[in-house]
């Protein structure tokens, strides 16, 4: 597109976004060059040597990342869900006099007065299983170091007081799945990304925009 | 045939021979359209690999390997990637597609790699799955029942490719059996494609994949009943219409897609409230003009007769649903006479089966639309229809009807009618051997009679 095409689509994305697709079209130009390049996401060391590894890594792990907790939901209806439950003090408070709980399938639009009893919907009428990754409820937080893989926090993320608030990473190549460790083998460029992006004022959630209480 | 590198069709995969495999590709192509054409299909896709091509294949490893494979991915750490590759590649056998959803624990395996945090694995593992699902065997989709609610929650994700395989994936298994199908509805596949459609519309590969899925979802049994209020009550029908005009640089695919899923809303039910209300009728005429010029220029992609039946079907069956004092704020100003006949001109040597859908269309039109029976005669037309009389295979009966529509509509059409020589074209039809032709044009001749003079003076 023209020059100020391109500039009127930049100023119309998110933060996040543009410098999502400033990295996809930088890395698109130096994939001739080198062989593999890294995630920019502060943390994340994952590597890879074609676009398309990339923009799935991208999109399925630093897209829909709540920045409470670092946690990345698979969609963004399921960040919602998730952020209302966990981060909302309001929330917590109208659960305590009516149904709050959304089922969770899109279209549904049932709501309950405790997870547990979604939960129970989801079994009985929308055949999940019991197990379901994306349901986990807030108490099982402490437990899941082992059996939730999906939803695991990020070691050593930065965090800053104050008026900044970092972008959201994750480390997925470190939590533990299933018996196994992983080993981490991808150092190899970690001394090109950067330690911290700061996008300024307020609480910025994936590429949602401002919404929610920071803490 | 679009995407002919990229997606390929079931019986291409267990031939001997490159030679062979390319013949068996062309005819199962060939019966495909054709098969797409006289009735509704299930087909099974598969999504190759960018780096692969389809011709150079390898000999595909055998039963053993895929319990080996399964058993080393179960104690392995760091070389699960490499492992879940060759498991990919070994699932593309029939019978170790059959033999490894009897071991235990291999979908439980595949399903908590699809569901984890690593992405990496996570499309290793739906790309498993996705091989799996293109099994011949119904038994293999009942084993998909655990791995249904991340496939369909993965569809509100933004990572295309990942959201390809799922969706082809889901498109396969759709048709295998109740359970399957059962279960995909109560998990909401409906509102998910839908989020889908909407959400990754940009990506023409995606929504090309969600027609497929919901073309397969639209096949099942009992989909009139229990698929196709729910998906006239989503947001689909408009999704669907909104992609019908063919990308020039992607093709036609998405579109030949979405057409089809249209088509299938229209010929299952007889109410088309919603679909009227959508503008369906407008949307599918005016593409199906432009459609006409083109082949009437002679510029059309290949493939392109996929395009044009499921819309002429949409309009032949939306056209009497819709009253007819609606019809003119329905269609505007599209005029569907000059490329409906330019479809039964052009695709009568090719393709007559075609050409007569296209003479039905053209009969829905003239039997509901006095205008349309007008520009018959304005675009002068009715010569050329009338040199297809002779034509069998259902066309000539066809034409007749529409030219008993003309007739009908106007005592002045009868006249003019007369003044194009339809008279002796009459008395060569009156004596073929098809009844139906006989009987119809004793109907057409009655009618010239009575309604015009000049009639009885030309024969009397």
């Amino acid at each position: 597109p023209a020059g100020s095409d391109l500039i009127a689509i930049l100023i119309s994305l998110e933060p996040q976004e543009i410098l999502y697709r400033l990295i996809s079209l930088d890395y698109f130009i130096a994939i001739n060059k080198v062989s593999e390049f890294a995630c920019h996401i502060s943390g994340c060391r994952a590597v890879f040597s074609t676009l398309d590894e990339y923009e799935h890594h991208y999109n399925s792990l630093h897209r829909h990342v709540c920045c409470s907790c670092r946690r990345s939901l698979p969609s963004a209806r399921l960040l919602d869900i998730h952020i209302q439950e966990w981060h909302d003090s309001l929330f917590t408070i109208l659960a305590q006099k009516q149904d709050m709980y959304l089922c969770l399938v899109e279209g549904c639009g049932q709501k309950f007065r405790t997870s547990q009893q979604r939960k129970d919907h989801l079994i009985r009428v929308h055949k999940y299983p019991p197990d379901f990754r994306f349901d986990k409820s807030r108490k099982e937080k402490g437990s899941e170091q082992k059996a939730d893989a999906t939803m695991e926090a990020a070691g050593d993320v930065c965090r800053s007081e104050g008026a900044c608030r970092v972008m959201c990473s994750i480390e997925p190549e470190q939590v533990e799945e299933e018996e196994e460790s992983m080993e981490t083998v991808y150092s190899v460029f970690s001394h090109r990304v950067p330690k911290t992006v700061c996008f300024g004022h307020g609480s910025v959630r994936g590429f949602r925009g401002h919404r929610g209480k920071r803490k | 045939m679009w995407r002919l590198k990229k997606v390929c069709h079931k019986a291409g995969r267990h031939a001997g021979s490159q030679e062979e495999l390319r013949l068996r590709r062309r005819e199962k192509e060939r019966a495909l359209r054709q098969a797409r054409r006289d009735s509704q299909l299930v087909s099974k896709r598969l999504l190759l690999n960018e780096d692969e091509e389809q011709d150079s294949m390898e000999i595909t490893p055998g039963e053993q390997d895929v319990v080996r494979l399964l058993q080393q991915l179960q104690h392995s750490g760091t070389e699960k990637e490499a492992l879940l590759g060759a498991l990919s590649k070994a699932l593309r056998s029939p019978s170790a597609q059959l033999t490894f959803i009897k071991l235990e624990n291999s979908m439980h395996l595949l399903v908590s790699l699809l569901s984890g945090s690593d992405a990496r694995r996570r499309l290793l593992a739906v790309r498993c799955l996705h091989e799996l699902s293109h099994s011949p065997h119904a038994s293999v989709a009942s084993a998909f029942l655990p791995a249904t609610p991340y496939l369909l929650t993965y569809l509100s994700g933004q990572s295309t490719k990942f959201t390809e395989l799922c969706l082809y994936t889901l498109g396969n298994v759709c048709p295998d059996g109740e359970a399957v199908k059962e279960r995909l509805l109560a998990q909401g596949i409906i509102p998910a494609l839908a989020s889908c459609m909407q959400n990754q519309r940009h990506s023409l590969a995606v929504v090309e994949a969600a027609g497929f899925a919901l073309f397969q979802l639209l096949q099942t049994k009992d989909a009139a009943q229990k698929v196709i209020p729910m998906v006239l009550a989503s947001d689909l029908p408009s999704l669907l219409l909104s992609v019908l005009t063919p990308d020039p640089e992607f093709g036609l695919a998405p579109a030949v897609e979405c057409a089809w899923c249209l088509h299938s809303l229209t010929s299952s039910t007889e109410d088309h409230r919603v679909l009227l209300a959508q503008g369906a009728l407008r949307k599918c005429s005016s593409l199906l003009v432009s459609l006409g010029g083109a082949v009437g220029d002679g510029n059309t992609e290949q493939g392109i007769e996929l395009l044009v039946c499921p819309l002429l079907r949409c309009v032949g069956n939306l056209l009497p649903s819709c009253p007819v004092e609606a019809l003119s704020a329905q269609l505007g100003d599209v005029h569907l006479v000059a490329p409906l006949c330019q479809f039964v001109f052009a695709f009568l040597q090719p393709l007559p089966a075609l050409a007569r859908e296209a003479a039905w269309v053209l009969n829905n039109l003239t039997a509901h639309c006095t205008e349309s029976c007008a520009a018959l005669l304005t675009f002068n037309l009715v010569p050329r229809l009338v040199e297809l009389l002779p034509f069998s295979q259902g066309i000539n009966t066809m034409v007749l009807r529409v030219l008993a529509n003309v007739a009908h509509k106007k005592k002045e059409f009868c006249t003019r009618l007369a003044e194009l020589g339809l008279l002796s074209a009459i008395t060569a039809t009156l004596k073929m051997a098809n009844q139906d032709m006989v009987t119809l044009s004793l109907e057409l001749l009655f009618m010239m009679i009575v309604n015009s003079p000049q009639v009885c003076k030309e024969i009397f």
